[in-house]
């Protein structure tokens, strides 16, 4: 067994003992192993908190990388560095809970997150006229559940005709619900299986095999 | 006056998004790239505050332990060599491994034994009910109608081609419902924006950008040199 | 009938135009559409009334800083009920977008005016990591899992938190939950069977009905609409309810759009048959 191997196979022996601890401990009655369990996951808590570090850094690399070439573009690889930068020395110096952080927060980071979120808004108003057509049977049955959708969500609909509030509830707890709950099943069959070939070294890709 | 100032800020750099909506150009970039640095920045303040809370804190207060999560945690960063980069997959088992678990428990119980016996109720509604009783019919067929069209592995023909369709138009009516509710709540985000254009000191930038765009529009070399995409 | 077929080749732009119109309109303008409670949100109203004084509530968050809009209507008319029913709550987020909502909450609901006291009638926890490994450690061991609040203070220092060590220590689940609401069902309703209501986007809510039938949630709340009709519920207006004209105007819009796009396209069908 060359090295190599030897550095996977000890990874992959972690992962099989953590998830049987973890997956055995929720259906037996055992005192120490929920003890050892309950550490297990608290420690898996912090290493995850460490993860997040690791994209921060990635992204100065990617970035910092653009600016130092000049590539093109690079002076908004530059205030993506500055923003970047200038919140954290804000946040670290005078917490999150500082005006400065706040203006911050909430005058750039939130209203940009939601106005690129709010296009979509302005896509769907487009699509609505030019894109969403009745072709097929399928499709049509889609349409007109989310038409009904739209209707029962719009409380007025409801005062002026009280079918539709009716028709709009059976729609979401009986056809929606039970569909949902197919593909809820049929995937949590998918995880399980998908689970199981993680425990048992049949994905590798999981730990960066090939 | 700080709020206004806060206030005008935030409406030029919505404005700077929803100019996307004519065109890509230089403005929505530069908020675009501004707003992932924030992110990104607010990130590792959140990780490090996060790390004093459930490391720092416990470890000075006695709890040695947590030396073992904290070494793991910086073996992480061992990614970025060249030559050691392989030391890093020992916390990625522990994170893959108790996240494996995890889901593996998660799956059996709260999604498939729960929803399971949820669909078992009683066919028949008691006390008599025709139209509940029709609801509990309907629902048992759909939920396995929708299960048996995953059923990659035979032919759809005859009952299971027959099941899989009844459970391809509940799919319809799922997805359809889906997109009511999509629908519903981008629009709601929109409208917090348009409110928040229209009611705060951001009114005043509303003109500014409109000279902008005007500007924009009649002079097509300040224009992103990107090529246009079809973005309906 | 010509006017349908050059509706149906509309410049996009000339659309988004005429739903900015429809939206601002009714928010300079408020026409008083009705509001019609759902059994969904009157059901997430009865569990939090029937709160004894002095219950001990987990109240945690899951979305991104882009749906704020979507939620923070829903928190705030929650939260407003809850401090009325005189629980103890405890906050957690499992997104790092979410603890400076929690603390905007404190400051805009006057949390120190109202007499509420910090560490005893309610604790910030911060940002919990790993989503469901966070959850799952979280419900087994409070304690082990967050060392410290928000703020750095250790919870064993915080009065509040001597009550809170584990999930079932908790009288009700509050979340506010987007994506991850299926961990959180997973890893703290199901394991300890804890009463669960949720506040949820538009995106999310058809697939958490489920979850409802099945007696996992006992509430929901549909995002600008749930905030609207629990305002209702409480007697409060908030942005919710000032937001309910508009939402509903914009339906309409959609609703009159894809009309007219599947008349113009039957009729074009109908005219290319008649041409052959």
């Amino acid at each position: 067994m060359t090295s190599i191997d030897l550095r996977r196979d000890i990874a992959y022996v972690i992962v099989f003992i953590m998830g049987i601890i973890t997956t055995v401990e929720y259906f037996v009655v055992s005192p120490g192993l929920r003890s050892i369990s309950a550490d297990v996951q608290s420690w898996a808590t912090i290493v995850a908190a460490f993860s997040l570090g690791v994209g921060s850094i990635n992204l100065l690399r990617i970035h910092g990388r653009q600016v130092v070439k000049r590539g093109q573009g690079y002076y908004n690889n530059a205030v993506l560095l500055a923003g970047m930068c200038m919140t954290i020395v804000v946040g670290l110096w005078g917490t999150t809970s500082h005006p400065t952080y706040q203006f911050i927060f909430f005058n750039i980071l939130y209203p940009s997150d939601t106005a690129v979120w709010s296009l979509l808004g302005f896509y769907i108003a487009s699509a609505a006229v030019r894109t969403l057509r009745i072709r097929t049977k399928e499709g049509a049955v889609l349409l007109v559940a989310g038409i009904l959708t739209l209707i029962k969500n719009s409380p007025t609909m409801g005062v002026v005709w009280g079918g539709f509030s009716v028709i709009g509830d059976w729609l979401l707890s009986v056809p929606n619900s039970a569909a949902v709950r197919g593909i809820m099943i049929c995937s949590a069959i998918g995880v399980l299986a998908l689970g199981l070939r993680v425990l048992l070294r049949q994905e590798r890709t999981s730990l960066g095999g090939r | 006056m700080i709020e206004a100032i806060g206030n005008v800020i935030a409406a030029a750099c919505i404005l700077s998004i929803f100019s996307y909506l004519y065109s890509e150009n230089r403005a929505f970039r530069l908020v675009e790239h501004l707003f992932i640095g924030i992110a990104a920045g607010h990130m590792v303040v959140m990780t490090i505050f996060t790390l004093r809370s459930s490391l720092w804190v416990p470890l000075s207060r006695g709890s040695t332990v947590l030396v073992i999560p904290l070494v793991l945690g910086l073996l992480l960063y061992f990614i970025f060599s060249k030559k050691y980069s392989y030391i890093y997959r020992l916390s990625m088992a522990l994170l893959i491994g108790v996240g494996t678990g995890l889901s593996l428990r998660a799956a059996a119980h709260a999604n498939l034994a729960v929803q399971i016996a949820a669909t078992m109720t009683p066919l028949v509604a008691s006390p008599l009910d025709a139209f509940k009783t029709f609801n509990n019919i309907l629902t048992l067929v759909m939920v396995v109608g929708t299960i048996s069209y995953f059923f990659f592995h035979w032919e759809q023909r005859g009952i299971l081609g027959a099941s899989g369709k009844i459970g391809r138009y509940a799919m319809m009516i799922a997805f359809g419902a889906s997109f009511g509710n999509t629908v519903m709540g981008r629009l709601a985000v929109l409208i917090g924006q348009v409110d928040f254009l229209l009611f705060t000191e951001g009114i005043y930038v509303i003109p500014v950008a409109l000279v902008c765009f005007l500007v924009a529009a009649f002079y097509p070399g300040l224009k992103s040199k990107k090529p246009k995409k079809d973005r309906t | 009938m010509g006017a349908i077929m050059k509706l149906r080749a509309i410049d996009p732009k000339v659309v988004y135009l005429l739903l900015f119109i429809v939206l601002a309109v009714p928010l300079i303008r408020p026409i008083g559409l009705p509001i019609e409670v759902s059994m969904y949100a009157q059901r997430f109203y009865n569990q939090v009334e029937a709160l004894k004084p002095g219950a001990l509530v987990f109240y945690s968050l899951s979305f991104t800083v882009a749906k704020t809009v979507e939620f923070y209507p829903q928190m705030v008319a929650v939260t407003q009920h809850l401090v009325a029913k005189k629980a103890r709550i405890v906050y957690a987020s499992w997104l790092v977008d979410n603890p400076p909502l929690v603390e905007k909450l404190f400051t805009d609901l006057s949390f120190e005016k109202r007499g509420l006291k910090y560490g005893t009638d309610y604790v910030h926890l911060g940002f919990i990591p790993g989503v469901a490994t966070g959850m799952a450690s979280f419900a087994r061991d409070v304690h082990k899992t967050v060392g410290a609040d928000y703020g750095g203070k250790p919870v064993g220092d915080l009065p509040l938190m001597a009550e809170a060590k584990k999930a079932q220590d908790f009288v009700l689940l509050v979340g506010f939950l987007s994506i991850n609401f299926d961990q959180f069902v997973g890893q703290i309703q199901t394991p300890y069977k804890l009463p669960l209501v949720v506040g949820t986007d538009g995106v999310s809510f058809a697939g958490m009905l489920p979850y409802l039938s099945a007696g996992q949630v006992m509430g929901i709340l549909n995002s600008m609409i749930g905030a609207a009709e629990y305002e209702a519920l409480i007697r409060v207006t908030g942005k919710g309810t000032g937001y309910m004209d508009a939402q509903q105007m914009s339906h309409f819009l959609i609703i009159a759009l894809v009309i007219v796009g599947n008349v113009a396209m039957i009729m074009q069908r109908g005219s290319r048959r008649e041409s052959r």
